[in-house]
C-alpha cells in the first residue's frame, strides 16, 4: 500500500515539470495561434543554463538563484524570437510556422552542443532539500515532496495572474477571441511578446527543475515537445487546468507503467489518448471549436504553369534520371536512390498535405513502418527482398490505418501534435522493444536479393517503384477520389452537405499517403542494408515537411526537386561542417521567411505575374 | 402535402436558447421566406434542419422520415439541398469542377480512385451550369468568382443532388439590385421546372415580398407570425420588430 502512495507522489513530482512546459505551450498558442516547435528548445536551455550559473555561483544557494535567473534569460530570449522571427510568420500558413520554429529548434541544439559539448551534464542536487523524508516505510526524496507542491502553485498563480489582473483578461480575451481584442486596442505586439516571455519562461523553468532528478541532456528538447503535445492534445488546447490534468494523467500512468513493465508505458500513454479524443476530441477541459470562428485550410492555388511546360520538365527529369548512371559512380548512384526513395516520401507526405490538407508531423512513422516492416521480414523470417518490398507499404498502410483513424478526427494544428505524437509512439516501441527491433541498433543485414545487389541495378529497381508509385498517386489526385479529398479540404462544411464523408475520406487519403510512405521506406531499407529507430525520428517528418515546402506544396515535380535540395545540400553542408543541424536550421527559417509559398511556388506566381 | 415539418425545436448556446420552440411546415413545390432581425435564430434552424447542428429538442419530418439529429450527408441524400450565408463553394477548384464533385458525389462514385475526373460527368455538370447561366465561367476558379456568380454556382452545387427541398440562407446578400433580380428570377424558374420546394431566408422586403407564397416571421427563437405575404407585411407586430426596434431591414 505505501509502497503504491510513494509511487504516486513520484508520478505527482514528474507531473510538474511537465505542467509547466506544456501550459507555456499551450498560453503561447491560445495567444499567437503557433505551435512552438522551440519550445522544447526553452526547456533544454532552461537546464543548460541553470546548471551553468550553479557551477559558477556555487551549489549552496546558487542552485535556486539559478532557477530564477536562467528562466529570466531563457524567457528573454524567447520574447527576443518571436520579435525577430514569429512576429513575421503570424499571417503565414499553420505549416510555414511548425517548419520555423523547427528550424529554430535546430539551431538552438547546435548552438547547446557548441556551448555545453555533447556530454550529459549531472546537475546539482537541490540545495536544502537533498534528503528524503520517511512516509509509509519508504523514503520520498524531500525534492519529490517540494515539486508536488510547486506544481499547483504554478497554476493557482496563473489563474490569478489570468483572471485577476488586467494583462491576465488581456490574455484571456485575445486566446478566446482575436479580432475582438485587436478591436479592443489591445496592443497585440507587447501582448504577444509579454505571452512569449512568460510561455518561455514556464518552460526552461521546468527544464531547470529537472536538473536534480535527471541529467540534462541534448535530446531533452525533442523528448518534452512530443510529451507536452500530447499533454495538450489530451487537456485542451488553451486549458492551463486542462494541462495541469493531463500531465499528472500522463506521469502517473509513466510512474505506475513503469512497475508493470516499462515498454508498456508508450502503450498505455497512447490507450488514454486514444480514449480521451474519441470521447472527447477537443482533449478534457477544452472546448469544442465554434465553428463560427473555424478558419479554413490554406488555399494554395495550382499551378499556372502551362501544360507544355509541365511535361517538358517531366521529360527533362526523366532523362536526367535515366542517364544518371552514366555520370556517377557507386557512390553517386547510392545517392540518386536516396533522393529517389525521399522524393515518394515527401510525394506521399505531399499528398496529405496538399491534396488532403492534413498537416502531418509524423510522416516519418510510416517511412519507419515500412522499413521495419521489410527488414523484420527479410532478417527475422529469412523472406526475399520482392516480398520485403510488398509487405513494407502494407504495414505503414495498416499503421496509417490505425493512427490515421485518430488524426482525421482532428484538423489543423491539433492534427500535427497528434501525428507527431503517434510517431514519437512508434519510435520508441522500435526503440525499446529490443527482442524484435534490435532497439537502438537496429537491425542489420537487410540486403537486397542477389540480381538488384550492384548499385545500378538497386537505382534502376528504386526509380521504376518510385516512378510508379509517384504516377500512382498524381493519378488518385485526379481521379474522384482524390477531389473528394480536395472538397473535404476546401470545406469540410460543404463537403459534408453534399452527401462527402469526410473523416473516412480523409482516413482512406491518410492510409494510402502512408502506404506510400511504406514503400519508399522499403526502398530504404535495402538501400542502406540496415534499419534503425532514428528512421522514423522527428526530425525525419520535418526533413519530408522542408522537402515539400521546398519543392511548393501540390506540385508533381516539385518533392523530387525538394527531395534532391534537402539530400544533396545536407551532404555539402555535413561533409564540411559538423555544425550542419545548425546550418540547416538557419536555412529552413530563411526559407519559411523568404518563401512562404515554397520554391516552386512562388515560380509560379512570377509564372503569371505576379497574381496570388 | 406537407413535405417538411418542424415541430418544438429548440437548441442553446451557452445557455442562451438561440432556437426556443419552433413549429413550422414546407409544403411540395411551395416558396416560403424565413424573415426576422438579425439574432432572431433563423440560420441556427436551418443548421438543424439541414444536419450542419444537433437539436436539443423537438422532431423534423422529411418525408416521411424523422431526420432530427442526423448527418447532413445523409439528409443531403435523402434530398435537401442548401447554401449557406456566408457563399460557400471549393475554392481550390474550378467551376465546373465545383459540379462535377457534387454530381458524383450523388451518384456515389467518388471512391473511384483511378479513373481521371477530367471526364466525368461534364455534360450534366454543363446542363446544371446552364440552367444558372453561368456557361462562360466553367473552367474558371471557383476563389476568382466575383460575389454574385459565387452565389450562383453554390446555388447549381445544391441542385446537383436533385433535391425536393432547398434552404436558401440569404441567397441575395451582398449582391446589387440587378443581380439579386437574376438570382430570383433564377429560383423562380428553378421552382418552376423542377418543382422543387424552398424555404429561404431574407432581409431584402420586395424580394421576400415578390416571391414568397408564404411568410414565417421569426423573432428571439420563437415564431412570431405566419403566414400569406399581405397579412404579415400589414402586422403590426412584424412593423414593430423590424421599425421600432431598428434592425436591419435590408443590408
Ligand atoms: N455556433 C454558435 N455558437 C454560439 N452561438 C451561436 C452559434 N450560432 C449562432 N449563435 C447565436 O445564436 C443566435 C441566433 O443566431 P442565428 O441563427 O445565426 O441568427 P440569424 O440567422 O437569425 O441572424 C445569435 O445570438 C448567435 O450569436
Ligand atoms: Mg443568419
Amino acid at each position: 500500500m505505501g509502497f503504491y502512495v510513494v509511487q504516486f507522489l513520484t508520478g505527482l513530482a514528474g507531473a510538474a515539470s511537465l505542467f509547466l512546459v506544456a501550459c507555456g505551450l499551450s498560453l503561447v498558442f491560445g495567444v499567437t495561434r503557433v505551435v512552438n516547435f522551440a519550445h522544447g528548445s526553452f526547456y533544454m536551455l532552461g537546464a543548460f543554463v541553470a546548471y551553468s550559473l550553479t557551477k559558477w555561483w556555487g551549489a549552496g544557494l546558487g542552485f535556486w538563484a539559478a532557477l530564477v535567473a536562467s528562466s529570466v534569460i531563457v524567457g528573454a530570449l524567447g520574447a527576443a524570437i518571436e520579435v525577430l522571427l514569429l512576429r513575421r510568420l503570424y499571417r503565414s500558413p499553420e505549416l510555414y510556422q511548425l517548419v520555423a520554429t523547427f528550424g529554430v529548434l535546430l539551431v538552438v541544439q547546435d548552438a547547446a552542443l557548441a556551448l555545453w559539448g555533447p556530454d550529459n551534464l549531472l546537475g546539482p542536487r537541490a540545495p536544502g532539500l537533498s534528503g528524503s523524508v520517511a512516509l509509509f516505510g519508504q523514503r520520498v526524496p524531500q525534492y519529490d515532496l517540494f515539486l508536488i507542491v510547486l506544481g499547483p502553485t504554478v497554476l493557482l498563480l496563473l489563474t490569478l495572474l489570468l483572471t485577476r489582473t488586467r494583462w491576465g483578461r488581456l490574455v484571456r480575451a485575445a486566446t478566446e477571441d482575436r479580432d475582438m481584442a485587436a478591436a479592443l486596442g489591445v496592443n497585440q505586439r507587447h501582448l504577444f511578446t509579454g505571452v512569449f516571455f512568460l510561455g518561455s519562461l514556464l518552460a526552461a523553468l521546468g527544464g531547470a527543475l529537472q536538473l536534480p532528478r535527471a541529467p540534462a541532456t541534448l535530446f531533452m528538447d525533442l523528448n518534452i515537445i512530443a510529451e507536452a503535445f500530447v499533454v495538450v492534445v489530451v487537456g485542451g488546447m488553451g486549458s492551463i487546468f486542462g494541462a495541469f490534468l493531463a500531465a499528472v494523467l500522463i506521469a502517473e500512468l509513466h510512474a505506475f507503467g513503469i512497475l508493470i513493465f516499462p515498454q508498456v508505458t508508450i502503450v498505455l500513454v497512447f490507450v488514454v489518448m486514444a480514449v480521451v479524443l474519441v470521447v472527447r476530441p477537443w482533449g478534457l477541459l477544452g472546448r469544442p471549436e465554434d465553428a463560427r470562428h473555424r478558419t479554413p485550410t490554406e488555399i494554395a492555388t495550382p499551378l499556372g504553369v502551362p501544360r507544355c511546360l509541365v511535361v517538358i520538365g517531366l521529360i527533362a527529369v526523366a532523362a536526367v534520371l535515366m542517364a544518371w548512371p552514366a555520370m556517377a559512380g557507386d557512390y553517386g548512384l547510392k545517392l540518386a536512390t536516396e533522393v529517389l526513395v525521399f522524393a515518394l516520401f515527401a510525394a506521399s507526405l505531399n499528398f496529405i498535405l496538399g491534396v488532403g490538407g492534413m498537416i502531418s508531423f509524423g510522416h516519418a512513422a510510416y517511412l519507419g513502418l515500412g522499413a521495419y516492416g521489410a527488414a523484420l521480414l527479410v532478417s527475422r523470417l529469412g523472406w526475399p527482398m520482392e516480398a520485403g518490398l510488398v509487405v513494407a507499404p502494407l504495414a505503414a498502410g495498416f499503421g496509417a490505418l490505425l493512427f490515421g483513424w485518430f488524426c482525421v478526427r482532428l484538423s489543423g494544428v491539433y492534427l500535427a501534435m497528434l501525428s507527431l505524437a503517434f510517431a514519437q509512439i512508434a519510435w520508441s516501441v522500435a526503440f525499446q522493444w529490443y527482442d524484435v527491433t534490435g532497439g537502438d541498433n537496429g537491425i542489420q543485414g537487410v540486403w537486397p536479393s542477389a540480381w538488384a545487389t550492384s548499385p545500378l541495378v538497386y537505382y534502376y529497381l528504386a526509380l521504376a517503384v518510385v516512378a510508379a508509385a509517384l504516377f500512382g498517386l498524381h493519378r488518385v489526385a485526379s481521379s474522384p477520389f482524390g477531389y473528394a479529398l480536395r472538397a473535404a479540404r476546401d470545406s469540410s462544411l460543404l463537403s459534408e452537405a453534399i452527401g462527402i464523408d469526410v473523416k473516412q475520406v480523409r482516413w482512406f487519403g491518410f492510409a494510402l499517403a502512408g502506404a506510400a510512405a511504406g514503400m519508399a521506406g522499403g526502398l530504404y531499407a535495402f538501400l542502406k542494408g540496415n534499419v534503425s529507430p532514428t528512421v522514423m525520428a522527428i526530425p525525419v517528418s520535418i526533413d519530408g515537411l522542408v522537402m515539400v515546402l521546398l519543392g511548393g506544396v501540390q506540385t508533381v515535380v516539385g518533392p523530387l526537386l525538394g527531395a534532391a535540395t534537402l539530400v544533396g545540400l545536407k551532404t555539402e553542408i555535413a561533409s564540411a561542417t559538423n555544425v550542419w543541424r545548425g546550418v540547416l536550421g538557419a536555412l529552413i527559417i530563411g526559407l519559411a521567411l523568404l518563401f512562404p509559398r515554397g520554391i516552386v511556388g512562388h515560380l509560379g506566381r512570377w509564372h503569371r505575374g505576379g497574381r496570388p | 402535402m406537407t413535405l417538411l415539418a418542424v415541430r418544438g425545436l429548440v437548441k442553446y448556446f451557452g445557455g442562451v436558447a438561440a432556437v426556443a420552440g419552433v413549429d413550422f411546415d414546407v409544403a411540395a413545390g411551395e416558396v416560403v421566406a424565413l424573415i426576422g432581425p438579425n439574432g432572431a435564430g433563423k440560420t441556427t434552424c436551418f443548421n438543424m434542419v439541414g444536419g450542419q447542428l444537433v437539436p436539443d429538442a423537438g422532431t423534423i419530418h422529411f418525408d416521411g422520415h424523422e431526420i432530427a439529429g442526423r448527418q447532413a450527408r445523409a439528409i443531403w441524400r435523402l434530398g435537401i439541398g442548401r447554401t449557406f450565408q456566408i457563399a460557400t463553394t471549393f475554392a481550390s477548384m474550378t467551376v465546373l469542377e465545383n459540379l462535377q464533385i457534387a454530381l458524383l458525389s450523388h451518384r456515389r462514385r467518388l471512391a473511384d480512385p483511378v479513373s481521371s475526373i477530367k471526364s466525368l460527368e461534364i455534360a450534366a455538370a454543363r446542363d446544371l451550369l446552364a440552367q444558372v447561366g453561368m456557361t462562360d465561367r466553367a473552367e474558371r476558379q471557383a476563389a476568382e468568382l466575383a460575389y454574385g456568380e459565387l452565389k450562383r454556382l453554390e446555388l447549381a452545387v445544391a441542385l446537383a443532388g436533385e433535391p425536393r427541398l432547398l434552404l436558401l440562407d440569404e441567397p441575395t446578400a451582398g449582391l446589387g439590385k440587378s443581380e439579386r433580380g437574376v438570382l430570383m428570377s433564377l429560383i423562380d424558374r428553378v421552382v418552376q421546372t423542377r418543382r422543387v420546394a424552398v424555404l429561404f431566408i431574407e432581409h431584402d422586403m420586395d424580394v421576400v415580398f415578390g416571391h414568397a407564397g408564404r411568410v414565417i416571421v421569426l423573432d428571439r427563437g420563437r415564431v412570431l407570425i405566419e403566414g400569406a405575404p399581405d397579412v404579415v407585411r400589414n402586422d403590426e407586430r412584424v412593423k414593430d420588430i423590424y421599425l421600432g426596434r431598428g434592425a436591419v431591414v435590408a443590408c
